[in-house]
């Protein structure tokens, strides 16, 4: 092979060695771009004095049903529904997920039902109050993102109240998320 | 079921065509059948691809996976038209039917089981396989045409050294 040749060959082996580095570098970039951990929830459901009879706790303690009654032209408090329990620093706020029924003649037997978010120092920390127009439920946007502290416990306050006549069997259904950050 | 440890990108074609691509660039500027600018095209090829690559990781989170996979496939499909033409341009061309058969089978077979095997662990869906079909005759039908039109001024500019 002529002196040129295998100059071109050097030439050529080099810039193969560079391109073919450089893209399994980038490749193996791409093949591990973020990775997902299995950790405890930071912030979780835990049985306030209200809980019993109303409260199913989902697994972990990350999610809760709540069954709660009302009564005709009759405001019903749930002073201690469900507790939150922080176990890191983290913020939280309430956020509204769905109501249903809605744009339903059922909706007019209630006349609002409000969540309360309660600090451990009983001052409020915010709020959601579903009222009803007619037939349909107006729904609240979600509050502001509050600090909760390692160990705190805070709990959430229902508040029905049914409008005067409201039929016996009617029900709605109201998820809420809390999200954390 | 046999399952893999990693799960593979769509970039992994890319790859695998820019390794096949700087492997074509080293062989053709040791064998002498090539003229000398001939090495040089491939290995502007494979920086192609790697730039390409690049673009790809820039725009991941922009372009389907779908649209991913095709644009990786048809430059692996490239990468092999290139190698079987150089396996048809050494024995129809060059008469050389030693060193096409020894082509063949080093270097022409392998890639090809081997693009095979990856694109069979790859392509889960019918729609991965059809694409792979029509991008793979769009090269094919490319090339032909590229080969029929003009094939003894193409011939001539490939072996003059």
């Amino acid at each position: 092979m002529p002196n040129r040749r295998w100059l071109d060959f050097l030439i050529l082996l080099l810039i193969s060695v560079f391109i073919v580095s450089a893209s399994a570098a980038v490749y193996y970039a791409m093949l591990s771009p973020s990775s997902a951990t299995v950790k405890v929830a930071p912030v979780r459901f835990t049985t306030g004095n209200d809980s019993p009879g109303i409260l199913t706790l989902g697994l972990n303690g990350t999610s809760a049903s709540l069954t709660l009654d009302a009564y005709p032209n009759v405001t019903l408090y749930y002073d201690q529904a469900v507790n939150v329990t922080a176990i890191a620093d983290k913020e939280i706020r309430l956020r509204p997920v769905s109501v249903s029924p809605s744009n339903n003649p059922s909706v007019s037997n209630f006349t609002s039902i409000v969540f309360w978010l309660i600090r451990t120092d009983t001052t409020q920390a915010g709020l959601l109050n579903y009222t009803t127009v007619g037939n349909t439920w107006n729904t609240p946007t979600a509050t502001n993102y509050v600090p909760i502290t390692t160990g705190e416990t805070w709990t959430i306050k229902i508040e029905i109240t049914a409008a005067p006549g409201a039929l016996s069997g009617v029900s709605t259904n109201i998820v809420i998320a809390i999200d954390v950050r | 079921m046999l399952r893999l440890a990693i799960e593979l990108l769509p970039e992994f074609f890319l790859f695998l065509g820019i390794d096949l691509f700087v492997a074509l660039a080293l062989l053709s500027c040791i064998m002498d059948y090539f003229r000398r600018s001939v090495a040089y095209l491939f290995e502007a090829a494979a920086a192609f691809g790697y730039v390409n690559l690049l673009m790809s990781q820039q725009f991941l989170f922009y372009f389907s996976e779908y649209m991913r996979f095709a644009y990786c496939f048809l430059y692996l499909a490239l990468a092999l038209a290139s190698i079987i033409g150089v396996n048809f341009y050494l024995v129809i061309s060059r008469k050389a039917w030693s060193t096409a058969k020894l082509f063949a089978g080093a270097i022409t077979l392998p890639t090809i089981v081997i693009s095979t095997f990856f694109f069979s662990l790859y392509g889960r869906d019918v729609s991965y396989t059809l694409t792979a079909a029509l991008l793979s005759s769009v090269v094919v039908l490319g090339t032909a045409i590229a080969f029929l039109t003009n094939p003894d001024k193409f011939k001539d500019w490939l072996g003059r050294g």
